[in-house]
């Protein structure tokens, strides 16, 4: 290691270290036979679960907002990827398919995340808790309801299967709430290195996260946490800092969703 | 699900008001049940919460007026 650099950047690497480390002694022992069935088929949700805590760590951690919501964002990315996934199953090779609808997934988690987050980021304590919650479970309520086919006129939404109305040859992806199904059976060719794409995705996000935190905008964030008015009257845009940081944290928690999605196998 | 409305009841009279927990309960089962038999039994949870934001919101816009009178909230950001 360089005798040059700072603390930050020692610790941000051993961070990543270590997650390379888990990785390499998960892939021995598994390569050797010492991994039970039951640890295997944890490992993936193990990713998301990381995943979705670091998410959840920027805006509750960093920004000091506790937000209940954040399951309704990864369901968004979920839902939103599993449908491209589906529909441009046959256009595109799995690699370049999955990278797509992993971006799809983070941006309309985001879009959702900017949306919710105009309104929630007015409210202090209890209220912003309470409203988060309260859009997480509309997201889910909506969802249930939720049917989508496609067939050769293109995608058909309706609130029930019958009012869907496709043609004959086009099949539902979205059931209500039986939800979207074999999204994992359409990556077949690459099921067996989702684990090595879950543990580059924590290393990306973990680069994100903590690139962010020691940024200009990350100080920001973390003295709005700290002290609103001392925030503010050194002239730092306490809302926009929070929708930054809330913005970014319903990406991430998209991408969670995406992996999720894509490792159900049923 | 019913502890998630206990709690959003409690929020809707105002934490730590007990008499307003209790209004706030009754007021949140009737929306409930009301849209459940007029507009969508599916939908009827969404309604409710749909109906909390749109109380807390203007909750706190009014409080917001009433501190600084003649200052209009900067929407957007």
């Amino acid at each position: 290691m360089k005798k040059n650099m700072n603390k930050t950047t020692k610790n941000n690497f051993i961070t990543y270290g270590m997650v390379i480390a888990i990785f390499v002694v998960v892939q021995i022992l598994s390569s050797t036979g010492n991994l039970s069935r039951l640890l295997t088929g944890l490992l993936v949700p193990i990713c998301v679960y990381i995943i979705a805590s670091l998410s959840l760590n920027l805006v509750v951690g960093y920004s000091g907002e506790l937000s209940l919501g954040h399951a309704g964002f990864m369901c968004v990315g979920a839902y939103s990827s599993a449908l491209f996934s589906h529909v441009t199953s046959d256009v595109l090779p799995s690699v370049p398919r999955l990278i797509l609808a992993l971006l799809v997934g983070a941006a309309v988690a985001a879009v959702f995340g900017v949306l919710i987050g105009i309104p929630v980021l007015r409210l202090r304590g209890d209220y912003l808790a309470i409203v988060t919650l309260a859009f997480g479970e509309i997201i889910k309520n909506l969802i249930n309801i939720l049917y989508v086919g496609v067939d050769d006129k293109g995608l058909h939404v309706a609130t029930s299967a019958a009012n869907l109305k496709l043609d004959p040859g086009g099949k539902q992806i979205i059931k209500g709430a039986l939800g979207v199904s074999g999204t994992a059976t359409l990556y077949k060719d690459i099921k067996d290195y989702f684990f090595l794409i879950g543990v580059i995705l924590v290393l990306v996000v973990l680069f994100i996260i903590q690139n962010l935190v020691n940024s200009r905008s990350g100080r920001a964030i973390t003295s709005t946490r700290d002290n609103r008015i001392a925030a503010e009257s050194i002239g730092i845009n306490v809302t926009k800092n929070k929708l930054l940081a809330f913005t970014i944290s319903a990406a991430i928690a998209g991408v969670a969703g995406v992996l999720y999605a894509h490792n159900l196998s049923c | 699900m019913p502890g998630i409305k206990a709690f959003v009841a409690a929020v809707f009279g105002g934490i730590g008001s007990i008499p307003g927990a209790m209004v706030g309960g009754i007021l949140l089962g009737v929306i409930e049940i009301f849209s459940k038999a007029y507009i969508s039994s599916q939908v009827a949870d969404a309604i409710v919460f749909a109906v909390l934001i749109i109380v807390l919101l203007g909750k706190t816009i009014w409080s917001v007026r009433q501190e600084h009178p003649g200052e209009s909230m900067r929407w957007p950001i």
